[in-house]
């Protein structure tokens, strides 16, 4: 028998017993919903979970320090054995003014008009930025001699000493808010933080020194980097450490750093850095050993939701068994007049099991669909925005800013389809089977 | 009766014995029956029920594996072939004419003649017009796409008829083919399984209770309790022979 005489039949005889063949579809439909909602489920969970660590801190970045009490020395040495490791790839010291006890404050304008305080001023091996993740929104990496980041809002933070205290500063959050609570067209500042040179006064144990900053571009704000990204300074280790010299002396600031931060190529390679890291005699943090344990949870529920979701599934399957024995027990007598005129084992098997396949394909396709329009909907509802059409596609495919319930990627409603199709087949072949050993007897029995 | 090799048998039947188990006791069912059928020859197999008729008819058509001897058709142990054996065969050599008709509900009267040809896998176009041919010839040339049910008794086994003879096969098997008709019907029906028979040089098999067909076979063999007791030529028989 050709295959599309086979398939014809097939279509012929799932189409004749209608209200059945839709019932049984209708299970499959159901089981394989419920399989895509509750992995999805499982998906977005991970996913909102990862995002919420990415904003704690970055999930890439190794924190190193020496080991309380004794370990390594934390020096360019032990910078540059890390730098050697396989997946590794920046590594930078970190220090900080508060490192070495000085407070300080900025001026910009004539006479020091405008003045911040309270600002974090960070050094990193500016030679890593890129390798470290750090972006800039306008400007170059700081490289010469008095060159300076500063953060992307950096010149908010300034107060106008001409001014009367209390409107003396311009405030971002002023005008209205986005969706995602940021500005929507911030008030201007007093003065542009990218071309204006910075005085940085420095002071400790009641001595005071200034020094000129010249900017030589933004970064982009971070968190998870630190607050210089934002409000704040941050310029090479070594001149940092040049400028604390200055000011108390050489008080061997550059024996070793207390931080150094090492960045890694992938998230799975972690764990094994950090390892080799101990191994050197120091102590190391990162927020693998948060993810591990977030993840393993995850990774549990998951398989729970979809264990559930495969219930129906299989409940559906037993469903199709059902009717295909039904469908076989009312064509008995037509299977024994297909195998009087001739008709091989083979097709009557063929057609049995494409009669079943069909259903557990029909089930899958339309239940992806289905299963698409409640995720959308859920999601819908969970943005509690009234809906327009872009809410409706970051629905579906995500969208920057949206943490979505259920997140149906592409390769499950794939699999979800092949596993309905799988399950059509695996449930078809016991009746398929029946249909098989039927005589051709059974043409000739009067009836 | 010697055969000539140019009359080798079509159908040969060789000691075959045929019993059913029913809980304790054992059913003979066919003795031990010895039977050849000549090429072209209407065979009339005639008994009343129980006779063991049906049991040979299913023994002939390879339906049931016999308990001892066997089945030869055009050489071909057909009690010994498996059930892909046994398909392909039926495709090839074999036709049924059934008394309940037995056309698919579902197919049309052209796509059910065309069935035995869609197992052979012949494609769609060229099976179906041999099928429209087939029932023009055997006059339901107005009922190429009824259904089954649109049709009256005598309809249905026209088209049955056609179903059985499209194939050109070698013998047809006709079960009680008239058993739900009417007297003028029954000698239409039987009138045209014999004009096939006679134009392709076809062998039918014939199986009735009712002694009004044996006029249509040449030859009448008559079973009683599984046993052949009776096996004559008719006179349309002697006057086939005789040619």
């Amino acid at each position: 028998m050709k295959y599309e005489d086979i398939f014809k039949m097939c279509v012929q005889n799932l189409r004749r017993r209608r209200s059945r063949t839709l019932l049984t579809l209708l299970g499959v439909l159901i089981g394989c919903c419920s399989i895509v909602i509750m992995v999805s489920i499982g998906i977005g969970m991970t996913q909102s979970q990862k995002k919420m660590l990415e904003e704690m801190g970055d999930l890439t970045v190794i924190t190193v320090n020496r080991k309380q009490g004794g370990g390594g020395k934390l020096n360019d040495k032990a910078v540059s054995s890390i730098r050697s490791m396989a997946g590794v790839v920046g590594v930078t010291p970190k220090v900080s003014l508060e490192d070495y006890n000085c407070t300080v404050r900025l001026y910009a304008g004539d006479n020091d008009r405008y003045a911040a305080e309270w600002t974090s001023v960070a050094g990193i091996d500016t030679r890593e930025l890129d390798n470290m993740g750090y972006k800039l929104v306008s400007g170059t990496a700081a490289r010469g001699e008095g060159q300076v980041l500063f953060g992307q809002y950096a010149a908010y933070s300034y107060s106008d000493s001409l001014r009367p205290k209390g409107s003396n500063m311009v405030n971002r959050w002023e005008g209205e808010l986005d969706r995602s609570g940021n500005p929507l067209s911030p008030p201007d500042p007093f003065f542009d933080a990218a071309s204006t040179p910075i005085v940085m006064e420095l002071e400790a144990n009641g001595k005071k020194q200034r020094f000129t900053l010249q900017p030589s571009g933004l970064l982009k704000e971070d968190y998870a980097k630190g607050s210089e990204t934002s409000d704040g300074v941050l310029m090479d280790v070594a001149q940092l450490q040049s400028y604390v010299e200055q000011l108390q002396g050489s008080g061997g600031t550059r024996q070793s750093y207390k931080t150094v931060l090492v960045k890694v190529s992938d998230i799975t390679k972690v764990s094994q850095v950090e390892k080799q890291i101990r191994e050197l005699g120091f102590s190391t943090s990162s927020m693998e050993s948060i993810r591990k344990p977030m993840e393993k949870e995850a990774r549990q529920k998951q398989m729970m939701l979809g264990g559930l979701g495969a219930i129906s599934l299989f409940v559906a399957a037993l469903g199709i068994t059902n009717t295909m024995i039904m469908s076989i027990s009312e064509r008995t007598r037509e299977i024994g007049i297909m195998k009087s005129l001739g008709c091989c084992v083979r097709d009557i098997r063929i057609l049995f099991l494409s009669e079943a396949g069909v259903i557990g394909l029909l089930g899958g396709l339309v239940g992806c669909v289905v299963s698409l329009l409640i995720a959308m909907t859920v999601n819908l509802v969970s943005f509690a925005a009234p809906p327009g059409p872009g809410l409706i596609v970051a629905a579906l495919f995500g969208g920057e800013g949206f943490s979505r319930i259920c997140v149906v990627p592409l390769w499950l409603l794939l699999a979800a389809v092949v596993f309905s199709v799988a399950i059509g087949l695996g449930s078809g072949y016991y009746p398929a089977n029946r249909a098989v050993q039927i005589p051709a007897l059974e043409a000739i029995k009067s009836g | 009766m010697a055969l000539s090799p140019k009359e080798q048998p079509i159908i040969q039947v060789k000691d075959l014995r045929k019993e059913y188990s029913l809980e304790d006791e054992t059913v003979v069912a066919l003795k031990r029956i010895n039977l050849n059928i000549r090429r072209g020859e209407i065979c009339c197999i005639f008994g009343t029920s129980s006779s063991g008729k049906s049991t040979l008819l299913n023994q002939l058509a390879g339906m049931e594996k016999p308990t001892r001897g066997g089945v030869y058709i055009g050489g071909v142990p057909i009690s010994r072939l498996d059930e892909d054996g046994l398909a392909l065969f039926r495709q090839r050599h074999l036709g049924f004419v059934f008394q309940a008709y037995n056309l698919l509900p579902e197919l049309t009267a052209t796509e059910n003649v065309a069935l035995p040809l869609m197992f052979r896998g012949i494609p769609r176009q060229q099976r179906e017009e041999m099928a429209r041919k087939m029932l023009c010839r055997v006059g339901l040339s107005h009922r190429l796409d009824h259904f089954p049910t649109q049709m009256s008794g005598g309809q249905q086994q026209r088209a049955g008829i056609a179903r059985a003879f499209i194939a050109r096969p070698q013998v047809v098997f006709a079960d009680e083919p008239t058993g739900n008709l009417d007297t003028a019907t029954t000698a239409e029906i039987m009138d045209m399984i014999c004009s096939f028979a006679d134009r392709f040089h076809q062998t039918i098999v014939l199986v009735t209770h009712d002694p009004e067909m044996a006029a249509y076979a040449h030859r009448i063999v008559k079973l009683i309790d599984g046993e052949i007791v009776s096996d004559q030529l008719t006179a349309k028989g002697r006057a086939a022979a005789s040619m």
